[in-house]
């Protein structure tokens, strides 16, 4: 029986998993994420996708940021996150963005932008 | 130069201040919250990583959107607040604080009845790590390379030696590799990371960074930029081994080296020190020895989560506003000692005026099945087990108030035999 | 000490005299014999030492140029020609900018005082230990004179605050004469005789073996770096022009004069050259072919304390070095500097290298132990950094300050090591006589300004004084370096200077301190980066932190 030891990395708890490669059972989950997350992470890793976008000069002036944190609206496959990186570097934002809207979609993933900018003066 | 009163003053904007500020605001407290930069939020505007808000809100969100959150809150309260605003000095007399600021509006004269502190850490240096060489350029601490990446979009280098296997190290390294740069490894004198195990899966090992324990930097080599380090293994006490040194070509060298409390503003004002936290001693409401000073967030403890820090530092604001409004009586206060494989443990007296209290406290060393014996005076009133205890992961335990008898509680963590 | 004698003690070498100065060629087996060759060649007396001794297997790195080559200075003519921004260099420009002269000064680096002017520990020395036979004797009296009204000229900060000579053994007291002696000897005023009991008084973190101490209260402290800086810009204010990162490359002569000399940015047709270049001036005084004397530089490692540290002494505190004397080099000691950080150290280390900043643990470790046996409470806990510097020594282990006696239009202020900051304004005094005598019938100016322009320092300020200044300009008020409290209205005040040198991170450092605090730039070198984009429109690939760029990549930039 071969089993592969993973550490859930869902929560601070950090629960460290028992997960059997044959029938995909799993040990030593606190709760039904680090179930998924063992199963998951064994047949299709997903990562969040954190990084920043460019802001335009006008948007850097009236927000005094250079750059916008973005976050995937949800977990993408692992192996995407560098070419996924790359693609968003083309990007420059030069309008008013709520935090949670999406500001940019690549290969049908959505990312958020993580706070609110404004694109007017006096808003 | 204008002169201002006000019930509580909170010095710094991050985390722990909007937290702070907001709670002593709920309190009916009239609050000044002052920050030296130009926007709200504090370390959480560069952290762009997810993981925060997970205890809090079930959500996990990125440092800029936590913050925005409290800044939303903060927004709707009546808290005043003054950015690009550096406090030079704190004094107390009488009763009252006096907090001088500097302000790109001229200096400010703030009175007010109790101080909340929320200055957060600084990163320790690689002078205070004994790295020596050549000085060229492209040696960054973790936090100054993470401002460069996040706000402003600049790359310290491409070709990047991490020492410290700290969070900060830890997600640098993710970030960079994310963003072009190769991480050739991170170096820990540790015989055991520093960092949260999941930022050594999700941050090395999605990327293959290795992992090099028991190992530091010793020395620089480059003329005008980093062109490469000297590494070398380290016995238990972390001194260099002669004869293992390796040279790694590089061109950046980022250090995550450990976080001091930033004390520096009520340092003279001789409170009583922590040396085991780097800061001061506290209360479970963060009050130091001196009343009505209050000291939440990092610049009390280093915490490993956002969530611990939001959580203590709005008992610390409130608690702030009250003794602000009202006059307190004195309570009984007990002390907390520990004892055996315990790194830290906050706080360091108790005030007895509530139900319970919760304590935190860090393991010294990586620890399986052990117990965490609570011993009020001599006599044993807690006993806790954990199948595992890392350094990295702060523990609490809530303890009921109401039967403490003695002046002093013992925490005494060991492995069972 | 004969030539016929010295050959015999230095077989296999080539030994001789040549315009009154003594040759070694050859090579030896070790650095050890180079050093020991050197010092012994020195007992002949000769006008001066040229070592030029290659040793087995060890070659020192090529000196540092500039990646710069262009000709902005081609065809460029000049009264005067100073090779070297250090203290040496900026004193004597400003010397000589109260004339009616025209002025140029070059440096290889890129910006004043990037060596050792800025590698030092800022000591306005007594003079108490030097030899009164020596040229440093006299530069440093008369230097040391000098600061009071030098430093009330330039708005910089000087305080004397008195130093003292530690006597381990109680009969050393009766040594005291020798002191007296010395000091009637080199101008030293105020020497006195400090008992046991009044020294643990005064200085209460002494160690207890102490026997009292000899004090000199003309001992004082400056900013070395910042006092480079107000003299150069000084000089600049009055008209002497700097040219960075530009390297003197040769000399074309005519009946005994420099005519043209060639730099990496063009020729230049200067009336009198001066080499003040430091751990390079002899290779400068070789280009001319008058090469008399030769540098073997010594390194010395300096450690810095937190603030914290300062209440440890408010003087300078030094063990009397008995056995060092002999080796030319000053014990070290605790200095408490004119910015309240604590120094200790230096120490001295022969070296092969001239630009060598490294340090190293051995030595920080040594520089501890050594002061600890005179400070007990000296701890490594305040430790905020150490850095190196290089010293520029003739193993005659003296100043050179005279006119070639080759070249008709040469000076030389050369092989300037300690006590070179002190001596400085008194070299720069005869330096620029030297230059007026060779051009003759230069008038002074009428309308030479002494003082630079006041840049306010909001740290030094009363809370109304920064109030006002505030209120007129809010810049001031928006603090960037937290540690050393300064504010990005200073920091533009550096930036904007009119002296010429690159906008870099170390710039700044050494302007306004922004980043000498106890986080080392941990969070004001960001902001300090932004600053120098925005106020000087470099981009920010091209911002260098001293010699390399400081973070040379946007994010996801290709790799190319």
């Amino acid at each position: 029986m071969e089993v592969k030891k993973l550490v859930c990395i869902n929560c601070p708890k950090g629960c460290h998993l028992t997960c059997n490669l044959e029938d995909l059972s799993v040990e030593g989950a606190s709760c039904e994420k680090g179930i998924e997350y063992a199963r998951e992470e064994l047949t299709a890793p997903k990562r969040n996708l954190t990084t920043t976008l460019a802001l335009s000069e006008r948007m850097l002036k009236l927000n005094g940021r250079a750059r916008l944190p973005i976050i995937s609206k949800e977990k993408v496959d692992k192996a995407k996150l560098l070419s996924l990186c790359l693609a968003l570097g083309n990007i420059i934002i030069d309008k008013e963005v709520k935090m949670g809207q999406v500001v940019a979609t690549i290969e049908n993933i959505d990312f958020l932008a993580s706070i609110s900018l404004k694109g007017e003066e006096n808003v | 130069m204008i002169e201002l009163n006000f019930d509580v003053v909170v010095i710094g904007g991050g985390p722990s201040g909007l937290a702070s500020a907001i709670e002593a605001d709920k309190e009916c407290a009239k609050v000044l919250l002052v920050d030296r930069e130009k926007l709200l939020g504090g370390i959480l505007k560069q952290c762009i990583h997810d993981g925060f808000g997970l205890t809090r809100y079930k959500k996990q969100m990125s440092g800029p959107s936590y913050a925005e959150l409290d800044i939303l809150a903060l927004k709707e309260s009546k808290v005043e607040v003054m950015s690009n605003a550096f406090v030079l000095k704190l004094s107390k007399n009488n009763d009252l604080f006096t907090t001088t600021i500097q302000t790109d509006k001229g200096m400010a004269i703030v009175k007010s009845k109790s101080v909340v502190v929320a200055t957060g850490c600084r990163e320790r240096t690689k002078a205070q790590v004994c790295i020596h060489g050549n000085r060229p350029s492209g040696i960054f601490n973790a936090g100054t390379a993470q401002n460069l990446v996040n706000l402003q979009g600049v790359m310290p280098g491409k070709n990047i030696v991490i020492l410290g296997s700290g969070d900060i190290g830890l997600i640098m390294a993710r970030r960079l590799t994310l963003e072009g740069a190769k991480v050739l490894g991170v170096y820990e004198a540790k015989a055991t990371p520093s960092g949260l195990e999941r930022n050594i899966h999700q941050c090395l090992e999605d990327f293959n960074i290795p992992l090099h324990l028991s190992c530091t930097v010793t020395k620089v080599i480059g003329d005008e930029r980093v062109e490469a380090v000297e590494v070398a293994k380290v016995d238990e006490r972390m001194t260099p081994i002669s004869g293992t040194e390796k040279i790694i070509p590089c061109d950046t060298l980022v250090l995550s080296v450990g976080l001091i409390p930033e004390i520096e503003l009520i340092k003279p004002l001789n409170l009583k020190l922590n040396r085991r936290t780097q800061s001061v001693e506290v209360d479970q409401y963060g009050e130091t020895s001196l009343k009505n000073l209050f000291i939440a967030g990092n610049a009390q403890m280093v915490f490993d989560l956002v969530d611990y820090v939001s959580e203590k530092s709005k008992i610390a604001g409130a608690k702030a506003a009250k003794v602000a409004l009202k006059e307190t009586e004195d309570v009984r206060a007990v002390t907390v000692e520990s004892q055996g494989d315990i790194l830290f443990a906050s706080p360091n007296r108790i005030t007895l005026d509530s139900k319970s209290v919760k304590l935190f406290f860090r393991s010294a060393k990586d620890m399986k099945d052990s117990t965490l014996t609570i011993s009020d005076g001599s006599k044993v009133i807690r006993e806790i087990k954990y199948s595992s205890l890392l350094p990295p992961k702060m523990e609490s335990v809530v303890l009921a108030l109401n039967q403490i008898e003695s002046d002093k509680i013992t925490l005494s963590l060991s492995e069972d035999k | 000490m004969t030539l016929h004698s010295l050959k015999k003690k230095l077989p296999n070498i080539k030994v001789y005299l040549k315009e009154g100065a003594l040759h070694l060629e050859g090579e030896v087996d070790n650095y050890e014999t180079f050093l020991s060759y050197g010092k012994l060649a020195v007992k002949l007396k000769s006008r001066g030492v040229v070592n030029d001794l290659t040793i087995k297997g060890l070659k020192a790195k090529p000196m540092r140029e500039p990646n710069v080559e262009d000709s902005t200075l081609e065809g460029k003519h000049c009264d005067v020609l100073i090779i070297g921004a250090g203290i040496v260099g900026c004193a004597i420009a400003r010397e000589l900018s109260k004339s009616k002269v025209s002025i140029l000064v070059l440096d290889k680096e890129n910006d004043v005082a990037v060596r050792a002017s800025s590698r030092n520990d800022g000591m306005v020395h007594p003079g108490i230990d030097i030899h009164p036979g020596l040229k440093k004797a006299k530069y440093n009296s008369r230097g040391n004179r000098l600061y009071t009204t030098l430093s009330k000229e330039l708005n910089f900060d000087f305080i004397r605050n008195g130093s003292y000579i530690v006597l381990p053994k109680p009969w050393m007291k009766f040594v005291y004469p020798i002191f007296w002696l010395r000091a009637k000897q080199n101008g030293v005023d105020g020497i006195a005789y400090i008992s046991k009991k009044k020294l643990s008084k005064l200085e209460i973190n002494v160690a207890p073996w102490q026997c009292g101490a000899v004090y000199t209260p003309s001992s004082g402290i400056i900013s070395p770096y910042k006092v480079t800086i107000a003299l150069a810009e000084n000089a600049a204010l009055n008209g002497a022009e700097f040219s960075f990162e530009t390297v003197v490359r040769g000399f074309e002569k005519e009946s005994e004069e420099i005519i043209k000399v060639r730099t990496n940015r063009g020729f230049v047709y200067p009336k009198v050259v001066i080499n003040a270049a430091g751990v390079y001036s002899d290779t400068i005084a070789q280009m001319a072919d008058d090469r008399f004397f030769s540098i073997h530089p010594r390194k010395g490692t300096e450690i810095i304390l937190d603030k914290e540290a300062s209440s440890l002494t408010s003087s300078v505190i030094a063990k009397l070095p008995f056995g060092d004397v002999k080796n030319h080099t000053k014990g070290g000691g605790l200095v408490r500097t004119i910015d309240k950080n604590m120094l200790v150290g230096p120490n001295a280390v022969e070296t092969i290298e001239r630009e060598d900043d490294s340090t190293t643990r051995e030595d920080v470790e040594a520089i501890f132990e050594k002061h600890k046996k005179v400070v007990p409470s000296l701890t490594e806990r305040q430790l905020i950094t150490y850095f190196s510097g290089t010293r520029a020594s003739t193993w005659e282990e003296d100043f050179i300050v005279e006119k070639s006696k080759k070249v008709n239009n040469l000076i030389h202020a050369a092989g300037i090591q300690s006590p070179g900051v002190t001596a400085a304004p008194a070299i720069a005094e005869d330096i620029a006589r030297f230059a007026k005598e060779i051009l003759t019938n230069v008038e002074m100016k009428e309308n030479f300004i002494a003082s630079n322009p006041y840049h306010p320092i909001l740290s030094k300020l009363s809370l109304e004084e920064k109030d006002r200044l505030i209120k007129q300009d809010p810049s001031y008020g928006r603090i960037v370096c937290r540690c050393e409290e300064i504010s990005e209205g200073e920091i533009r005040d550096a930036l904007l200077s009119p002296l010429p040198f690159t906008p870099t991170l170390d710039a700044v450092k050494r302007r306004c301190r922004a980043g000498m605090g106890r986080c080392q730039g941990g969070f004001c070198s960001p902001r300090v980066f932004e600053l120098i984009h925005e106020l000087r429109g470099i981009e920010t690939s091209q911002i260098k932190k001293g010699q390399g760029l400081f973070a040379p990549f946007t994010v996801k930039e290709d790799d190319k």
